[in-house]
């Protein structure tokens, strides 16, 4: 019997594994990232929507593990391989890291989009997981949907109409 | 760690503070429109960040947010959201113009809509510091027409460099006839909590 196609929502600092034919959505990312990772193969993949770049710089221990990239991307990593996939057929696709607000000169907190995305990047390449796909900066924000039967990522914003990666 | 919960008389104190700050706010943009706005009781919580997004109405709804960091010795963020209704008719109001392009506003009307902004901000935090004696210090404004959700992500993000929760107070207020409505956070740092706290006596003992 095939299996009812659901949309399964990824909150802010979460992050959720499923397989085709479902689809995972988070909405209204400005400066996080969202971070999909698929196996096309198994048809199985994970999306976390991941607020700052480094759990090392907390300032405190966090429970919440979809709060950073490094975190949420072990996280992400260790549920997909529960699930049977093998780490070498995984690619990843990401979006958001916006600038929302811009100020004259701009403090450090304004540019936490651009350190988000070099953050996803570094950890992605730490685990030997190929980025194939982004859509990152600018200062607008994006509602993302990943298509685990197709491996779509489709990205929408109010003034860019709708993409799909 | 900050994951206490909220005594009712922290409730309590934060709520007022919200009535104190969004009702001087109301009474200036009152003046502004020549108009009475009226004000709900205030909404508080210590939430997850996801339950922050859903404060804001969820599902990518657009409106204009203007956004300010507030420095001084009550450190946090405030974001004034406006739906397009609102926007539309403040813009029809100062400038009188009908014809609004949000993807692309023009200088006047970003200067008219950052104005309102810093007015009704300064409005809220002159009421707090007032009653607090604390010093409050706004930024300069800045201004973004998108999804409600992207807007709050700037100041929850802040808050998500201490703690795994943010403190939100939201007012919602609304004109008679409807064409303006809109919402204050006040989301204050948890530094600037604890120091209220004490100042009123109420400490998390």
């Amino acid at each position: 019997m095939l299996k009812d196609k659901s949309v399964i929502k990824v909150g802010m600092a979460e992050l959720s594994v499923s397989k085709s034919p479902d689809t995972l959505k988070t909405t209204g990312l400005g400066s996080c990232v969202g971070v999909c990772v698929y196996d096309a193969k198994a048809k199985v993949g994970g999306m976390a929507h991941v607020m700052l770049p480094d759990s090392k710089s907390a300032r405190q221990a966090t429970t919440v593990i979809g709060k950073y990239s490094d975190t949420a991307i072990n996280e992400l990593l260790k549920r997909l391989s529960d699930l049977g996939v093998n780490r070498k057929n995984l690619i990843a696709k990401i979006a958001g890291g916006a600038q929302m607000f811009s100020f004259a000169g701009g403090s450090e907190i304004m540019k936490i989009g651009h350190r988000n995305i070099e953050a996803v990047k570094e950890d992605l390449l730490k685990h030997s997981i190929r980025l194939v796909a982004e859509d990152v900066g600018g200062n607008y924000g994006r509602t993302i949907e990943f298509d685990l039967d197709t491996g779509d990522l489709s990205i929408r914003s109010v003034d860019n109409g709708t993409k799909i990666l | 760690m900050f994951d206490y919960s909220l005594k009712p008389i922290q409730l309590d104190l934060l709520k007022e503070l919200g009535n104190i700050g969004a009702g001087n706010a109301a009474t200036a943009l009152s003046s502004i429109v020549s108009d009475q706005i009226g004000l709900n009781v205030p909404e508080v919580s210590l939430v997850s960040f996801q339950e922050a997004m859903d404060f804001v109405g969820g599902e990518d709804m657009v409106v204009a947010s203007i956004y300010f960091r507030v420095d001084g010795s009550l450190p946090g963020n405030m974001l004034l959201m406006l739906p397009l209704t609102s926007v539309k008719f403040i813009l029809d109001f100062l400038l009188k113009e009908e014809d609004i392009n949000f993807s692309k506003l023009d200088p006047y009307q970003t200067s008219a809509l950052t104005e309102i902004g810093n007015i009704l901000c300064g409005a809220y935090l002159t009421a707090l510091s007032n009653f607090t004696q604390q010093n409050m210090y706004p930024s300069v404004p800045a201004l973004s027409i998108d999804m409600a959700e992207a807007a709050l992500s700037l100041p929850l993000i802040q808050m998500g460099e201490i703690g795994d929760k943010a403190l939100l107070i939201k007012t919602t207020f609304t004109h008679g006839g409807k064409d303006v409505s809109g919402n204050f956070f006040f989301i204050p740092e948890i530094e600037a909590f604890e120091k209220l706290m004490s100042y009123f006596g109420v400490e998390n003992a």
